[in-house]
């Protein structure tokens, strides 16, 4: 396999009757088999190539989660475009920017004609309502029969898996390790940009990651040898498909497998537990934030009070299972640290956790491993294909075929992105003798808060500019969960400012703040900044004191 | 659920909020924005919103959630969903 493209080929000609992508049906339904998804693909692949869109153009992919976002990234890749994921909530502004910051010649937006072309000068538009028009949109049962009375459930996987292949649907199989599935030739795999991910879209400090087909495909192949799905699994996708956890483990992980992806719409708690239930869902991918919110909407209690013991009646796990469904089975976590105490739950109420360690820059993830084998904290053992070490400082450093080409157009970033030839991650951590990987702590200066969102300070600072203040940074405080809290540090202008005046004064701008740049707090230093012997400011370290009580 | 007035409402949405917020809200003005002023998280706010679909038994319009910023926002579209009996399930 030398394109991305290529997986949802292959899985039209194994699966062709079964569903791959749809709506949920408390969300109207519908939704496309494999062969549909694919006619769609080349459909839309094909008038894109005859308005004259140019292999190696970049492209926007703009849209709400939805069936047409996988139809829409598959079609731009197959007319060789180079896609460039952004959050369907993305405001113009920012949405100009990574069009510039990319060099994007186009955009494949959602189903507002109007509302963002304006926006984006310049930049040929395409909805992806009228790309997809003359695709056949119609309800997919959950394990509709075909024609021939077979269930697509039953077909094989063999070509898929090779020698470690389930033939059952829905087996979570380890496959030996090093082994990548039979056709997966990663090493092979085009070296040509398919995807430029955005970590940071700030026009102050735009940040992408070039990744190529090659780099998808080696991360996918890690992923299917490790844990594979089939036909008859069914995800919910609720994180947004731009982030490259999602993407790969939540959407062409199942696609490559034939197992369904559906889209539940808004993520109101009750509903996507109603959905757990109605579709019959097996996987899901989550943050730690989130899955907390799913737990008390079904648990009727917070994680921390569940996880004391003696403080909930009796059993609740069987009426937990219930209430979801009976069906899930496994939950991917990744993206931010989890609270240590989900080992325990996930064990009570018969939920596979499987927790994972990645970076957009890995494409993305790196390690993976199911909570309740690995040693207490660890997030499993590197992906086959995927080498990691702990280098300079302790940092957790990766190599493999994942490993992105490079940041684009940054020769600054790309100077400090490696040691060795090897990615840097910026994460601290340990490597113990069975393998097992160990987050502890971050060096790079980005705040991970426990959403999986990331910001750089410097993206944050500017908004919490204020004449009350002689000098302000915004650090990260590892808070108790292992994520991070953002904090602004502030030393008052002068000291005759009362606290009261400069906490207003900030409770007014963090209002202003766009709310993905919000800190928590407001901490008054009385000396200046930690800095380094260039005049950086040593923002970790300031968190990381402030954590522990060495400031006031 | 059968009727609720929108006074009945108002405490049901004011003691919903306060169970998210882990703190009573009774002066809180009803055009206060909830993420902008108040800083509910967008989590929180869907987890408000879940509650109230909940308890007022009805199902919010996905149109309609995005523009759902304050009390008397929620107070209205509920009130205009029960007036169309109950709940709305379908839509575009």
């Amino acid at each position: 396999m030398n394109r991305v493209g290529e997986l949802l080929e292959r899985s039209a000609r194994l699966f062709p009757d079964a569903p791959a992508v749809g709506w949920t049906r408390a969300h109207g339904g519908g939704g496309f088999t494999y062969s549909e998804l694919l006619t769609g693909v080349h459909r839309g692949a094909e008038a894109l190539t005859q308005e004259g869109w140019r292999p190696g153009e970049r492209v926007l992919l703009c849209l709400e989660p939805c069936p047409e976002w996988v139809a829409g990234f598959f079609a731009l890749l197959s007319s060789g475009l180079v896609v460039v994921p952004v959050l369907a909530e993305t405001p113009p502004e920012t949405l100009a920017g990574i069009a510039r910051f990319s060099g994007a010649t186009g955009a494949l937006l959602g189903s507002r004609p109007g509302a963002t072309e304006p926006m984006l000068p310049g930049i040929r538009c395409r909805f992806a309502s009228e790309l997809f028009q003359t695709s056949i949109v119609r309800p997919v049962l959950p394990n509709a029969r075909r024609e021939d009375g077979k269930s697509p459930g039953a077909t094989p996987v063999l070509e898929l898996s090779g020698e470690a292949a389930s033939t059952e649907a829905g087996g979570d199989t380890r496959g030996p390790e090093g082994v990548a599935p039979v056709g997966w030739d990663a090493p092979r795999a085009s070296r040509d940009l398919a995807v430029l991910a955005f970590t940071s879209g700030s026009t102050a400090r735009p940040r992408a990651v070039e990744l190529s087909h090659a780099n998808l495909l080696s991360d996918l192949a890690g992923l299917l040898a490790v844990r594979r799905t089939g036909p008859g699994d069914a995800f919910l996708s609720m994180l947004p498909p731009a982030h490259l956890f999602e993407m790969m483990a939540g959407i062409f992980g199942p696609l490559a497998c034939g197992a369904r992806v559906l889209f539940p719409g808004p993520l109101l708690p009750n509903r996507i537990i109603a959905a757990l239930r109605e579709e019959a869902i097996t996987h899901a991918v989550c943050v730690p934030a989130l899955l907390d919110v799913l737990f008390a909407e079904v648990a009727g209690a917070s994680r921390p009070s569940f996880a004391r013991e003696g403080e909930v009646p009796e059993d609740p796990s069987q009426s937990i299972r219930e209430r979801m469904g009976g069906s899930l089975r496994t939950v991917f976590v990744g993206g931010a640290a989890l609270s240590p105490e989900w080992v325990g739950i996930a064990r009570r109420i018969g939920l596979r956790l499987e927790v994972g360690y990645g970076l957009t820059e890995a494409a993305p993830v790196v390690s993976m491993g199911l909570a309740s084998e690995g040693p207490p904290g660890s997030v499993g053992r590197p992906l086959p294909g995927i080498r990691v070490r702990i280098g300079t400082g302790g940092e957790i450093q990766v190599k493999g075929g994942n490993v992105m080409l490079g940041y684009h157009n940054d020769r600054e970033a790309n100077a400090e992105a490696f040691e060795d030839g090897w990615l840097r991650t910026g994460d601290r951590g340990s490597l113990d003798p069975e393998g097992f990987l160990f987050v502890t702590g971050r060096i790079k200066e980005a705040v991970v808060a426990a959403t999986g969102e990331t910001f750089y300070p410097d993206e944050a600072e500017p908004c919490y500019a204020s004449p009350l203040f002689r000098e302000h940074c915004v650090a990260p405080v590892p808070g108790p969960d292992g994520n991070d809290v953002a904090v602004l540090f502030a030393l008052p202008a002068s000291a005759e400012i009362s606290a009261e005046r400069l906490q207003a004064a900030f409770r007014e701008l963090r209002a202003a703040a766009p709310s993905r740049l919000r800190v928590e707090r407001l901490v008054l230093l009385g000396s200046p900044f930690p800095r380094t012997a260039t005049g950086k400011i040593r923002r970790r370290m300031l968190g990381e004191a402030f954590a522990i009580g060495q400031l006031s | 659920m059968t009727t609720m007035d929108s006074k009945t409402m108002e405490r049901v949405l004011r003691q919903l909020l306060a169970d998210r917020l882990r703190q009573e809200v009774p002066a809180l003005d009803l055009d206060t924005d909830l993420v902008r002023e108040l800083g509910l998280d967008s989590l929180a706010r869907l987890q408000l919103l879940a509650a109230v679909e909940v308890r007022c038994g009805v199902r919010i319009p996905d149109r309609q959630l995005a523009g759902l910023h304050t009390l008397r926002q929620v107070i209205s579209v509920i009130e205009g969903l029960k007036a169309d009996g109950g709940h709305s399930n379908k839509e575009s």
